[in-house]
């Protein structure tokens, strides 16, 4: 078996595939890539481009029905080791996982056991593959927590991951992965559910550790600011196979491939002027961008929002959660409004609250019918509240759990029509066809059920059916969140497009601050309930006001890797001075 | 911990109240009382009673009271005294006739559990980890036909093929003239020689329908993140199996281990009424029918009460198991 003498780890001609009731499906098509000792390279990939499969064969985890071919070899501290000709359960894989490549997942929230501590899921890996007991255990499991940075490492051993908050939970996890040294770390999305200024604090302390233990990292992530971030060498992945590997800046300055052209294309970008370092550099159009003011659609005034978290023995509330506390601002006809955050801000319980899915606890919400008269929303009730809610629909984040999928894309489609006390015609199935033609989808599609369409798909039958009742105002919760980059950018120019077409007015929620600076007309920053920010989009990004939305846009991954190594040079300076 | 303890033992309290009054009104609500049946049994048998012998017979039972004195006198008794009053039935003291037969249902319905928990637990597990395979599949077929005969059938097929073929004394739990004879070895050997009918027949009945929610369950959990951290640690998949996903697959167990209790009592009342058992569900089905009130209450009443205990059992024990209830 040959391993070349400078890597760590290589994959060569890498073949997984999965024997479907009628196919072959092969998900893993002939990968070849390496890693050297203490480098970190970057997987670059959409779902489905097989980036998880890989490092899962590295440590030989794969799914069970998994058919594999191909060679992996690692530079064990005993030898080159063949990873693949060992059993899934053999003594070897056992010493090597975890004893020497660490591995950290992307779901913070489920990848620790919820029935057991934090402590005792670190000291599990130790016991493992060390020969620390007792005390000394504890010491170590305690040193590990320090390391990652966790506030009070010897009581976080008593603690369980539900305590914990997202990144404190990754920093466990971190931990854990690290425990006995290992020389390769395999990171597969370790960030992607994080809050932006926690994915940011997570970056550093891996890019601190693997500096320190001069480890070899292979990230996985679909995103390509935080590829920027880190990565030494980057390899584009795309349906099962490699489409080019190289240099971090020949692949952002130089790509070869139509495909990582393409993606390097599409991504969000926060706007030039956003990262200019002084703010002279504001661009001129605020200035001229002086339109007639547009007439107020929605207006909300002191909305609050406060859920009771604790009451005493009479039901009285002793404690609440102020879950939007004071919220103000206006949106106005055919803009959108991005209101940004990160999770726990507020930003969706506002939507609900506006929609009447919630009954708010205080505050004015004012809607512009199409009647031409201004509603206010919190005092509908019943049927004035259903016919309401005609003018006014939602498209929502997962694409998946958001359509019934014992309902066939004409009744989703329809249901808000039936739901106005329409009943089912055959006018109602022309306007159900024409809606899919105008997301883009075909009419023949109408008696299909949702387990046969794409993410993406699906997403535009979720527009479909907001759009059905012809509303004039649509709130966007995280609508392109859930999806592929090249997929987002078609859902975003259709919706800009339905916007054009039909006038639409838009409340767009998202933790997305790049794509949101190409897509909104105002943006409002959410922290804790509060908004502490407003203001038209290019101002915004040019010059934040509040500390909080300066942090928020700093913390924001750029696609661009000169860039982000001169702001971390500037941050080194700026430490050291 | 202590103080969730407390507060959930003085919660039972009004609970119980509240029950016991229900009780009572549920014992009331059939048309008529213990002395129509009475009389109507008589009459079945050619005898006849005057209006008056009956209003003495009801007097005498105490039930021409209101109903408000009727309840107090019956409760105060049950909680003062321990007296759940006179079975008109067996003109016996209500508690005597429970007591005696409690702890054999409690036995068997004990055995039973621990033998459905016994099998459904590890092929559950087994049949969840190896999704799909010859073993899921036969176990699945299994699974639906255990769920689908009724445990009274698979009774009578194994009293039939212990007596036809093996010669063995079925029904009862114990062999004729044994019953009254005074324990020893020789007694209790006997008993165990008769317990293993109800036992397997109420366990696999049992065990087929918690089989399918074990594995679901598993296989719920086996999918999670977590469960490739572990192996990703480096851990076997005995270990990784038992020690993770079993441990959380297993939390509904804990909190429904309570309702097991009441269940212990009334048993399968069928499969008892069949095999000839002396436990308590036959009791209670026959005190239903006869309109015994005091009997019925008191049972109904005992019930209650092991439900509310074992609900209580259930949170301590889930609790005790789960961290996220323990420090939510």
């Amino acid at each position: 078996m040959m391993l070349n003498s400078e890597n760590l780890l290589e994959i060569e001609d890498l073949n997984v595939s999965f024997a479907l009731r009628d196919r072959t499906l092969n998900a893993v098509n002939g990968i070849n890539l390496s890693i050297k000792p203490g480098e970190v390279l970057g997987v670059v990939g959409e779902s489905g481009s097989g980036k998880s499969l890989t490092a899962r064969a590295v440590l030989n985890l794969m799914p069970r029905t998994a058919i594999v071919s191909g060679s992996v070899r690692f530079r064990a501290r005993q030898g080159a080791v063949s990873v693949l000709d060992h059993g899934r359960e053999s003594r070897e894989m056992r010493a090597l996982r975890g004893g020497q490549i660490g591995m950290i997942f992307q779901e913070p929230m489920t990848a620790l056991s919820p029935v057991h501590s934090v402590g005792q899921q670190v000291m599990k890996t130790l016991t493992l593959h060390t020969d620390l007991r007792k005390k000394a255990l504890e010491d170590r499991a305690t040193e590990l927590l320090d390391l990652v940075q966790l506030p009070d490492p010897r009581g976080m051993l008593k603690r369980y991951p539900h305590q914990l908050s997202g990144g404190m939970r990754q920093r466990a996890m971190i931990a854990m992965a690290l425990s006995c040294n290992p020389s390769l770390l395999l990171a597969d999305e370790p960030t992607t559910a994080l809050d932006v200024t926690t994915e940011a604090q997570i970056l550093e302390l891996i890019r601190g550790l693997q500096d320190q233990f001069n480890m070899g990292v292979m990230f996985i992530t679909h995103n390509f600011g935080v590829v920027a971030e880190l990565a030494d060498r980057v390899t584009v992945m795309n349906h099962g196979i490699v489409e080019e590997t190289g240099s971090i800046d020949d692949i952002f300055y130089a790509p070869r491939v139509a495909y990582t052209q393409k993606l390097l294309r599409l991504i969000p970008r926060l706007p030039d002027y956003a990262m200019a370092d002084s703010q002279s550099a504001a661009p001129a159009r605020v200035a001229t961008a002086e339109a007639p003011p547009k007439e107020t659609v929605v207006r909300v005034e002191n909305l609050k929002m406060h859920f009771p978290t604790k009451k005493d023995w009479a039901g009285r509330v002793t404690e609440e959660l102020k879950a939007v506390d004071d919220v103000s601002f206006v949106i106005r006809r055919g803009e959108t409004f991005g209101l940004v955050g990160e999770s726990g801000s507020g930003k969706s319980t506002v939507a609900r609250s506006i929609l009447r899915a919630y009954q708010p606890t205080g505050g004015s919400v004012q809607f512009k019918a199409p009647d031409g008269d201004y509603h206010e929303l919190t005092a509908l009730q019943g049927d004035k509240l259903r016919a309401m809610r005609a003018h006014m629909q939602m498209v929502f984040q997962d694409p998946y759990s958001s359509l019934n999928p014992r309902m066939t894309v004409e009744q989703l489609i329809t249901e808000p029509l039936v739901n106005q006390g329409e009943t089912r015609s055959g006018p109602m199935q022309e306007r159900a066809a024409d809606l899919l033609e105008r997301v883009g989808l075909k009419p023949d599609m109408l008696s299909r059920y949702p387990h046969a369409f794409s993410g993406g798909q699906r997403q535009r039958i979720g527009i479909a059916r907001a759009l059905v009742t012809n509303p004039s105002f649509v709130v966007l919760d995280e609508s392109v969140s859930a999806l592929d980059v090249s997929i987002a950018a078609q859902t975003i120019s259709l919706l800009k497009d339905l916007q054009d077409r039909l006038g639409l007015t838009y409340l767009f929620i998202t933790h997305d601050l790049s794509m949101i600076s190409n897509f909104a007309d105002h943006i409002g920053v959410m922290q804790t309930g509060k908004l502490v920010e407003t203001g038209p989009t290019e101002a915004f990004f040019a010059n934040p006001q509040d500390p909080y939305s300066k942090r928020l846009l700093n913390a924001v991954p750029i696609p661009d890797p000169r860039r982000a190594r001169a702001l971390r040079q500037a941050r080194k300076e700026a430490l050291a001075s | 911990m202590l103080w969730f303890i407390v507060k959930r033992i003085l919660w039972s309290v009004p609970t119980m109240v509240l029950i016991s009054i229900a009780t009572f009104i549920i014992i009331q609500l059939p048309p008529g009382d213990y002395v129509t049946a009475y009389i109507a049994e008589l009459e079945e048998t050619g005898e006849s009673i005057t209006a008056v012998e009956a209003a003495e017979l009801r007097k005498s039972f105490g039930l021409d009271r209101p109903l408000v004195v009727q309840y107090w006198d019956w409760i105060s008794r049950i909680v003062l005294r321990g007296d759940f009053g006179l079975s008109l039935d067996w003109k016996l003291p209500v508690s005597d006739l429970l007591w005696d037969r409690i702890a054999l249902t409690l036995m068997i319905s004990t055995l039973s559990l621990l033998l459905t928990w016994a099998i459904a637990i590890p092929i559950g597990v087994y049949a969840a980890t190896r999704q799909y395979s010859v073993f899921d599949y036969v176990f699945t077929v299994l699974g639906f036909l255990g769920r689908g005969i009724p445990d009274f059938l698979l009774a009578l097929v194994l009293m039939w093929l212990g007596f036809a073929y093996f010669n063995f004394h079925v029904g009862g739990l114990y062999s004729p003239g044994m019953a009254e004879a005074p324990w020893s070895l020789a007694k209790f050997l006997d008993l165990l020689g008769h317990l293993w009918v109800p036992v397997v027949v109420l366990a696999t009945g049992g065990a087929a329908g918690l089989l399918r929610v074990m594995r679901a369950n598993m296989l719920e959990e086996l999918g999670k993140p977590y469960v490739e951290t572990a192996y990703a640690q480096g851990m076997g998949e005995r270990e990784v199996v038992w020690r993770y996903p079993v441990r959380v697959a297993l939390n509904p167990f804990f909190s429904t281990v309570g309702w097991a209790l009441p269940a212990l009592i009334s048993g399968d009342v069928i499969t008892a009424v069949v095999l000839n058992l002396p436990t308590t569900g036959p009791l209670l089905l026959r005190a239903l029918l006869n309109q015994d009130m005091y009997m019925a209450g008191g049972f109904i009443l005992i019930l209650s009460i092991f439900t509310i205990i074992g609900t209580l059992l259930s949170d301590i024990l889930l609790t005790l198991t789960d961290p996220r209830i323990r420090y939510a």
